[in-house]
């Protein structure tokens, strides 16, 4: 815990007096606002270096959903220099989404960025009706209807790399589902960078290393306006309860939550994908012609399904 | 000591028990922990150990989302 008056680590070292205002035990420091905003925008800078995903050359298409991870990291991406527009895509989820919408779309001004849009009402249905008829969890089926898009879109906008806002909270409580089932196929995928090859777009995650907290602190010191409240359809997420779980697991023994997850990415991720492994084959859907292990992707099945015509060639 | 507290977008009236009420004891009475939450006063981020006043604008981040 902060105790009051502690003086920030870093203008310590510059006999500065400025107080602390974070503390993030398990890096054993204490920062004042400037220097806290300084250190998250550092350690982005440096994971995108360290698993080379993308330079400021690239342009680059940011994932936008209004929330504190995407904004904060547009945000630092265009502070460091880097090429970087939005994507949102609205999911039609009443009131959330229309929120949601108009934070993006402010902040986009903001920062002078352009915020594309896709309106999942006309793409294929909403959520809410996605959710009526699809057989897995919203979430899920959510999550699968983003990455589709995410994926057409960028490649039809002539973007190089998708960068999206997961944090290192959202890493742990993903890798900590795949291990207790041992799902062998998700975890063979979890990296932070996904190259692209067989019609996906390069996908990455700059704030793999830095936590949910992290990000909102940056999101409040530099007057980031982001959707607070939670997507109705996220109560009772799988991944919530994981998430408080480690919580108490991290409170114990700080650094636990940056170890599982570096220590999988170094000793266990290079195991499961060694060549000899089996991977199944990517085809391509014959109505979409985007990429699939079947013949009919699960986007156009679930278009068929809500009754709506195939996807568009 | 009752504050207002503004969290996730709407405000709650807490009644708390103490005559100093620190910015810990409010992430207490919504049952949150500090390796997640932390208490804006007046448009700044405090330390756990911040005291409140009844007249202090106060906002609650909890940085848990899922989905």
């Amino acid at each position: 815990m902060l105790k009051k008056g502690t003086r920030c680590t870093i203008c310590k070292s510059k006999n500065l007096k400025d107080k602390a205002v974070v503390f993030l035990p398990h890096h054993r420091l204490a920062l004042c606002k400037e220097h806290f905003i300084n250190w998250f925008e550092n350690r982005v800078e440096k994971t995108i270096k360290e698993f080379k995903m993308f330079s400021k050359e690239d342009k680059i298409l940011v994932a936008v959903s209004g929330g504190k991870d995407s904004l904060s990291l547009w945000n630092a991406l265009i502070k460091l220099g880097y090429q970087a527009d939005g994507l949102y895509i609205d999911l039609g989820i009443g009131e959330y989404s229309k929120d949601s919408k108009e934070i993006s779309l402010s902040f986009g001004e903001r920062i002078r960025r352009k915020l594309h849009i896709v309106t999942l009402e006309k793409e294929i249905g909403t959520i809410p009706q996605i959710n009526s008829s699809a057989n897995k969890p919203a979430c899920s089926a959510c999550g699968s209807v983003k990455r589709y898009y995410m994926n057409k879109k960028a490649k039809e906008l002539g973007y190089s790399t998708i960068v999206t806002g997961h944090n290192l909270d959202d890493e742990v409580a993903v890798l900590f589902g795949n291990t207790l089932s041992w799902d062998i196929d998700y975890l063979k995928r979890q990296y932070p960078v996904l190259k692209e090859e067989n019609g996906f777009i390069k996908k990455v995650k700059p704030l793999c290393k830095t936590t949910e907290k992290e990000s909102a602190l940056y999101a409040v010191f530099s007057n980031i306006e982001y959707i607070e409240y939670e997507c109705p359809f996220s109560q009772g997420a799988s991944s919530i309860r994981y998430k408080e779980i480690w919580s108490q697991i991290e409170q114990q023994s700080p650094g636990s939550k940056l170890r599982f997850y570096l220590g999988f990415l170094k000793k266990v991720y290079p195991l499961l994908n060694q060549e000899n492994q089996d991977t199944k084959a990517i085809k391509q859907c014959i109505l979409c012609k985007e990429p699939s292990f079947n013949d009919i992707c699960g986007i156009c099945k679930l278009k068929q399904k809500l009754h709506k015509a195939p996807a568009k060639l | 000591m009752k504050l207002k507290v503004k969290y996730r977008g709407k405000f709650y009236e807490l009644d708390i028990n103490k005559e100093k009420v620190t910015a810990l004891d409010i992430l207490k009475a919504l049952n949150l922990s500090s390796e997640y939450a932390f208490v804006v006063k007046n448009g700044e981020v405090v330390p756990e150990e911040e005291l409140i006043n009844e007249t202090d604008d106060i906002k609650v981040v909890n940085a848990i989302s899922g989905g």
